[in-house]
């Protein structure tokens, strides 16, 4: 379980997380919600150690790790993707999907030579059956740079799933995707993403989240307003004041 | 048959591409160096003066001056890598140019046979005769170059088909992802900055041994430039890209008296081009890639 305790973060004289409190439910998927500019963003760079907190605790599966670094974290099984795609863009997509593979653990003396490239290493096997999952095998020869943006979120994803993290935080993973894409990514974060992990989603598409979420925690101006089941916080009027304003 | 003057321009050759693979090991872990001529000019004096003054053996004064250049890159690196573009890059430079003017005030002489050797600041180092009094002639000490070329080339070869040569590319290439994948870039950035300085030290102490004299002037950052440059127009795809640019710098534009004088203008002009038009090469990661699996398919058919 993931759990955070009164953070708070500014930047500067603006107050961006304002002592949130916020439990993420183990094996499970809950999504994150909130009008732009709410914070959600800034959580999951907190989470995943890219922001040091200014107060507050992390914890994770109960040991505090607030103060970790980014590599610290990853290091305890917790991978993330970006709402501004990150993947290395000079380099092919299956190369993509293998670098997530490779861990500090293979810098041991014998480890860190080990070939990565060699078409017989077990790795380029597993990212061979990850692409085929993301179906995206006939582009494991293209450079990442060179993807289309639906295909930079697949592949996103499938480094994702080459990394295996117990706990996965999915910065807004159809952004910028068709309702067409959209559907088949919330079809493949049920099937082949949630199951067995604990998984984070900030996602602005209400479909999606009613699709693959069971809880749902939704955050304005720094402090959570509602945490819950979808279809119970989807009513609650703070909510609805959040998004549409008052009436 | 090969004259005098044409090994030497492949000699030099030689030499001078350890120190641009020095460079382009940590371009392609994203850093700018302006300072590799510092570990050329350390491994060069310290290697001149363990075969000249001290009567080492060859081959540990070649280990010896690398390592020492290898260490003060850790010593740099470990100062350096918290930060990164240009601070990088300037702090190198400082770097460089304080081991410069330290040789030039560098006096360490001693009496070998009668007559007063060593480096003497300004003076430079002469006398560093281990090629003439071992009898070896230009031909077997450019082969001896090309040995440590091959050698190095074939060590980052395997390096860069490794799992420390990925993280040194995703390191170049988008170091908070990288971090995010539990790697800490700080650790490999020093290993790929000792590993470079190591290789330019290398190549440092056979240029010492191959001239006979080194002065503290031959380290200034012209040499460091270029380097970058020879990275930069050959292509950071592979480890060969360097070999390329050095190979069309020195020799071609070097080496052909018609075009000499006009070397650095045209040199210049071919660097903004490139820039402009293939921004990480002439072998860049695709063309390697496109070549690499044509060759596979070659091989197969």
């Amino acid at each position: 379980m993931f759990e955070l305790r009164k953070i708070c973060k500014s930047f500067g004289n603006l107050r961006v997380l304002k002592s949130i409190s916020l439990k993420i439910k183990s094996d499970i998927v809950t999504g994150l919600i909130g009008p732009n500019g709410s914070g959600k963003t800034s959580l999951v760079n907190i989470m995943s150690g890219i922001y040091p907190i200014d107060s507050g605790q992390i914890l994770l599966d109960g040991n505090d790790i607030s103060g970790a670094t980014s590599y610290q974290i990853s290091r305890l099984g917790v991978f993330r993707t970006f709402q501004h795609i990150r993947i290395f863009e000079r380099m092919t997509v299956i190369e993509n999907v293998i670098s997530a593979m490779i861990s500090h653990e293979s810098f041991s003396f014998y480890g860190f030579l080990a070939q990565v490239r060699n078409p017989e290493d077990p790795k380029v096997n597993i990212a061979h059956n990850i692409l085929e999952i993301m179906e995206m095998e006939n582009d494991s020869n293209l450079f990442a740079g060179d993807l289309t943006l639906p295909k930079r979120r697949r592949l996103e994803i499938a480094r994702a799933l080459a990394r295996d993290p117990k706990v996965i935080l999915l910065d807004e993973p159809a952004g910028g995707m068709t309702p067409k894409e959209t559907e088949s990514l919330a079809h493949l974060i049920n099937k082949n993403v949630a199951p067995g992990r604990t998984c984070l989603v900030i996602e602005h598409k209400m479909d999606l989240i009613a699709e693959v979420c069971e809880d749902l925690c939704v955050i304005n101006h720094g402090e959570k307003i509602a945490q819950g089941d979808p279809s119970v916080v989807f009513n609650q009027p703070e909510v609805i004041e959040a998004y549409l304003g008052k009436v | 048959m090969l004259n005098d003057y044409l090994l030497t321009v492949i000699s030099n050759i030689g030499m001078i591409s350890l120190i641009a693979i020095s460079a382009y090991i940590l371009l392609i872990t994203g850093e700018i160096s302006f300072g590799q001529q510092a570990y050329f000019g350390i491994s060069a004096y310290s290697g001149a003066i363990a075969t000249t003054l001290w009567g080492w053996p060859f081959w540990i004064a070649l280990l010896f001056g690398s390592l020492l250049a290898g260490i003060a890159a850790g010593v740099v690196s470990t100062l350096t890598v918290r930060i990164s573009g240009l601070y990088f890059s300037i702090s190198t430079l400082a770097f460089s140019e304080m081991v410069r003017l330290s040789l030039l005030k560098f006096s360490y002489q001693k009496e070998i046979d009668g007559e007063l050797l060593g480096p003497n600041g300004a003076e430079g180092f002469g006398g560093i005769r281990w090629v003439f009094d071992n009898n070896i002639s230009v031909f077997q000490y450019t082969l001896l170059i090309y040995l440590i070329l091959f050698l190095v080339i074939t060590c980052l070869f395997f390096i860069e088909r490794s799992g420390l040569g990925m993280i040194f590319r995703m390191i170049g290439q988008d170091p908070m992802l990288t971090r995010v994948h539990g790697i800490n870039p700080v650790n490999y950035k020093v290993i790929a900055a000792v590993l470079a300085g190591f290789i330019a030290g290398l190549g440092g102490m056979l240029y010492a041994h191959s001239f006979t004299f080194i002065e503290p002037q031959i380290f200034n950052v012209m040499l460091g430039v270029h380097s970058l440059a020879y990275g930069l127009i050959g292509g950071l795809g592979t480890v060969f890209g360097p070999l390329i640019g050095v190979a069309l710098d020195i020799g071609f534009l070097e080496s052909i008296r018609v075009i000499h004088g006009y070397r650095m203008i045209v040199f210049g002009g071919l660097v903004a081009i490139m820039l402009i038009l293939m921004p990480r090469g002439f072998l860049d990661e695709k063309r390697v890639y496109r070549l690499r699996l044509a060759l596979r398919n070659w091989l197969r058919v």
